[in-house]
């Protein structure tokens, strides 16, 4: 533990935001922790001041680290109180507006920097093979020409690592994360991080902040859309975080029963009470080609989606067949678009993909100037 | 977005948002030659946000206290909203164009 009034005494030193009064007493301390020698201290400050502090902002850093026993000293500027302790990871926090000046270089702004479109792929309920269809999406829209990420969010049950068939662990540069390139896709999970086996007990806040670090402490680089596998359901976990990433829009994936669709309107009306817009319904397993006799099953009924699209006003972007091929080479780690780009499901895919590209650069009304000030 | 089938009769359109007084008051100026100003209070106060759905307006009230509210921040989403950060953090509240001119109008 290291000593607090050493900490008080050196901080004591540097001039709060008005330039005179010492930081202690200043009511400009946000949040102090410390932990192994390293002590994390934010500061809260005028967004409009956020330059002139960033000299502050340095000065408390010099300070800290002149404390006996003390490691290392990270100290942001907030224009928010954190409640509690700053997280651990050393810069900024995803979430917080944090205009944590201009002159702090990792600083990434609401949208994610060099991401031009952030669709979520999203379904009422599990298993209507949500994932294999936002894997195989990423990929044909890759093929399209697109430059594609695909964040896995699903933090419940998350399949990228074996869609795509990638076990190494992502590395850290600069304190960014580095997907991994898989069929073109830049791709990044929660299930890299992890053990497959091992279960994951997840409480809302904890998948809040983990999903907020997926999206903004990656290095995409220069993306045209990041498709983001969300978690199945209509909860609060899939609300904060439709609302918390600044998405151009949401597919809905659903089979073609009623009883998938009554969940797949259950996500529309999710999205539509937060206002981000429908791109497109997309109906999974819609009908089953028997490999034997050629003949067509439609096993979930068919036409399901497209019918609810039609009702509630939503595009209807494609069908994908119910395939075993599908299945195996999800499972073995190269999805259909990439194992057999010349069949008809690839065909499928890239049909949905060119209709969702066509959706996303649809010309748009410029949105107003926003002038501060 | 695309399809004008499926947008509903034309909405008014911002041509400029300007937020002044320190981030207490947001103007906004509509092609439909509307103009509305809004205090930031009265924006946290309806904040669509799903954390607050289930809130009644005396607890909106309530978790917001009297004090003068600000707008630290605004983040645009697509072309069809903004995302304000209040000064009080919240900031998950997604305010589309129509709904901005809907609080405008109520305003009267």
């Amino acid at each position: 533990m290291l000593d607090e009034n050493a900490i008080a005494e050196a901080l004591g030193a540097v001039h709060g935001p008005d330039g005179k009064t010492p930081l202690p007493q200043s009511g400009a301390i946000g949040g102090l922790t410390q932990r192994d020698g390293k002590v994390y201290l934010s500061i809260v400050v005028d967004p409009a001041q956020a330059d002139k502090a960033e000299a502050m902002r340095k000065a408390a850093e010099t300070a800290l680290r002149g404390v006996e026993g003390v490691t290392a000293a990270i100290v942001t500027l907030t224009s928010e109180r954190m409640p509690g302790a700053p997280p651990a990871h050393n810069h900024g926090h995803g979430h917080s507006p944090a205009p944590a000046g201009k002159g702090a270089p990792r600083r990434v702004p609401e949208s994610v920097a060099g991401v031009r479109n952030i669709v979520a792929v999203a379904s009422g309920k599990g298993g209507v093979g949500k994932s294999t269809v936002a894997a195989n999406l990423a990929i044909a829209m890759g093929q399209e020409g697109w430059r594609v990420g695909l964040l896995d969010a699903d933090v419940f049950g998350p399949s990228a690592p074996r869609l795509f068939g990638l076990t190494e662990k992502p590395k850290v540069e600069q304190s960014f994360l580095v997907p991994l390139l898989a069929y073109g896709v830049k791709v990044i999970s929660i299930g890299l991080m992890i053990e497959e086996e091992s279960p994951v007990v997840w409480r809302g806040p904890m998948v809040m902040s983990a999903v907020t670090q997926l999206l903004r402490e990656v290095a995409w680089g220069e993306l045209d859309c990041l498709v983001v596998d969300m978690p199945p359901g209509t909860g609060d976990v899939q609300l904060t975080m439709a609302q918390s990433a600044p998405l151009a829009g949401a597919i809905i994936v659903s089979t073609p029963q009623d009883l998938a669709l009554i969940d797949a309107r259950r996500g529309i009306a999710m999205f539509d009470k937060v206002s981000i817009p429908v791109l497109g319904i997309i109906e999974n397993m819609s009908y089953f080609i028997c490999p034997h006799c050629q003949g067509r099953s439609d096993i979930f009924a068919h036409g399901g989606a497209r019918h609810e699209a039609e009702k509630r006003g939503v595009a209807f972007l494609g069908e994908v067949p119910l395939d075993m091929a599908i299945r195996e080479t999800s499972d073995a780690g190269r999805p259909i678009v990439a194992a057999d780009p010349d069949g008809a499901h690839a065909a499928a895919f890239r049909a949905i993909a060119r209709a969702l590209i066509g959706r996303l650069d649809a010309p748009r009304r410029a949105a107003p100037k926003i002038t501060i000030g | 977005m695309a399809e004008p089938v499926q947008e509903k009769p034309a909405e008014p359109w911002p041509t400029e948002l300007r937020l002044t007084d320190e981030g207490r008051l947001l103007t906004i100026a509509y092609d439909s030659g509307e103009l509305f100003a809004l205090p930031a209070r009265r924006l946290r106060l309806a904040t669509p946000s799903a954390e607050a759905k289930r809130l009644s307006p005396a607890e909106r009230e309530a978790q917001i206290g009297d004090r003068p509210v600000r707008i630290v921040e605004i983040a645009q989403v697509g072309n069809y909203a903004i995302r304000p950060t209040f000064d009080d953090g919240h900031s998950t509240g997604i305010f589309t164009w129509a709904y901005l001119a809907r609080l405008g109008r109520e305003a009267g």
